[in-house]
């Protein structure tokens, strides 16, 4: 099973990306553009995967890769650029992640008769966009595992996100969260036991 | 191995993350424990379900991304133009932002020093006329009351720099000369003379720097012969992993796996799984799968 987007890296191997970003430093903006389009696509399903907004992901894109070009003289070639970028896209999703799951628990608890319920609850089966022809069996499924994605922390989900859906290794993913590639591996442990438990019999 | 120390490893071994230790422990205990067989089996089943999960962007949403990146990028040029990362063009543009007056003697004086060092990218001069050889900028032009027109150019001047490769100050312009992104030919004769001098740190960085960025594949094969007997160095191992993964070109690709074979360690088992997935070239696929049995690791995570 090769994970979706598990090709993205490969796509930047025949640019001379050292040339484009040394370009794109000075000023040279065909340079930035095709160098934003060794990687953007990723960038935007990335964002489309977690947050499950067109709206927020078109805001993740349009923030993360400004603050690339507006940074990009900063960047030092000291590690590759596709980790220098992932750093800003993924603390940008964070943000939109952690600001989410404060908002979810402030709001969707409601008292009832019944005791504490959570609004979500049904409404977190519905994706906001979803492809019709999907709707097969395995439909409740794959909206149980979309609620099992919800429980996750933000990190929890980050990882699992970086490495299931993006096929990154998880050394890289620490290099891109700025930690260890062991408190990485534990991260993922931590989010595939926890969907594991959700799913129960389902799976 | 108890089946309490199996159940944390399950979904590891799934996305090829453990050490050819472990996951030869986890084998060996499913092939005995139906359990935990059955449970591996239950997390394959939850990952692969995963995927029908995903989200996809909607069609257009990227083209209209695009395009509205391109208009904001617009709207901050104005604003903050992006500050040039390389020292001398900041300060030759600092130096250029004080006097007007400076302008056309310290631009030349610059220019001369480029020429210096970079000799290789001087056109020949023509007997006649400066304009169609070294001709670079025009920093001014006036005219006087005669008529007569005073035109200031900046060119580069060609100089020829001879000794041994021993030489720090040669070796620094055949560095130089890798990066020359206008003639590969040129690359590909620099990295020539470099590749037997990997011991030395320079020239190893310059090497691996190509090996993973040059466009063109007969400086990476060239790089990466200079490297062969550098295949334990961990820096030098990173850029392999990432060229077997990423390389467009088989050849180097297959001159990647010969180098990280020879010294055998517990990451590249990982590596080499996560290319078998992705790998389309029948022999580089035959590579890996040799490399991996050698190992006696599983050939694929899923």
């Amino acid at each position: 099973m090769p994970p979706a987007g598990a090709t993205s890296v490969k796509t930047a191997a025949p640019l001379d990306e050292a040339g484009l970003i040394r370009a794109a430093q000075q000023g040279d903006e065909d340079a930035f553009e095709r160098l934003v389009r060794a990687y953007d696509q990723s960038v935007l399903r990335l964002a489309m995967n977690l947050l499950r907004s067109p709206e927020d992901a078109r805001d993740v894109y349009q923030e993360a890769l400004l603050r690339v070009f507006k940074n990009l003289h900063l960047f030092r070639f000291d590690c590759s650029f596709h980790t220098w970028l992932y750093r800003i896209v993924t603390n940008i999703c964070l943000d939109h992640l952690r600001k989410r799951k404060v908002r979810r628990e402030e709001n969707s608890i409601v008292e009832t008769a019944e005791g504490p319920l959570d609004r979500m609850d049904s409404v977190r089966t519905h994706a906001p966009y979803t492809d019709p022809e999907r709707h097969t069996l395995n439909n409740q499924l794959t909206a149980r595992i979309r609620v099992a994605l919800d429980d996750l922390t933000p990190r929890e989900r980050m990882v699992f996100e970086l490495r299931h859906y993006q096929g990154l290794r998880l050394k890289n993913i620490g290099e891109v969260l700025g930690t260890s590639e062991e408190a990485a591996k534990n991260c993922l442990f931590r989010a595939t036991q926890k969907m594991r438990v959700v799913l129960g019999e389902f799976v | 191995m108890s089946c309490a120390a199996i159940i944390p490893d399950l979904a590891l071994y799934l996305y090829g993350e453990l050490s050819a230790e472990s996951e030869e422990r986890l084998e060996q205990h499913c092939s005995e424990c139906p359990e935990c067989a059955a449970e591996l089996q239950r997390y394959r089943h939850m990952l692969q379900a995963c995927d029908a999960a995903a989200v996809p962007e909607p069609p257009q949403l990227l083209a209209e991304c695009r395009h509205e990146l391109a208009r904001a990028v617009e709207s901050s040029r104005d604003v903050v133009p992006p500050e040039p990362s390389n020292w001398f063009t900041r300060e030759l543009r600092s130096l250029l932002s004080h006097s007007v007056g400076f302008r056309v003697p310290v631009g030349a004086l610059a220019l001369v020093a480029i020429g210096f060092f970079g000799a290789r990218l001087a056109p020949q001069f023509g007997s006649g006329s400066p304009v169609q050889a070294g001709l670079l900028n025009v920093r001014s032009v006036q005219a006087d009351a005669s008529g007569r027109v005073q035109i200031a150019v900046d060119h580069t001047r060609r100089q020829t720099v001879s000794g041994s490769i021993d030489d720090p100050e040669v070796r620094k312009l055949l560095i130089e000369a890798l990066h020359d992104e206008s003639n590969a030919g040129v690359r590909v004769e620099s990295v020539d003379m470099l590749k037997d001098h990997a011991a030395l740190a320079d020239v190893r960085n310059a090497l691996v720097d190509r090996l993973q960025n040059d466009p063109n594949p007969g400086v990476r094969l060239k790089a990466i012969e200079g490297l062969k007997t550098f295949g334990g160095d961990p820096q030098v191992r990173q850029t392999l992993a990432r060229v077997l993964e990423n390389d467009a070109n088989p050849g180097v690709r297959i001159q990647a796996i010969d180098l990280l074979t020879a010294h055998r360690d517990q990451s590249l088992v990982g590596v080499l799984q996560s290319v078998m997935r992705k790998e389309d070239n029948q022999y580089v696929r035959l590579k890996v799968r040799g490399a991996l049995e050698d190992m006696r690791a599983s050939v694929g995570t899923f």
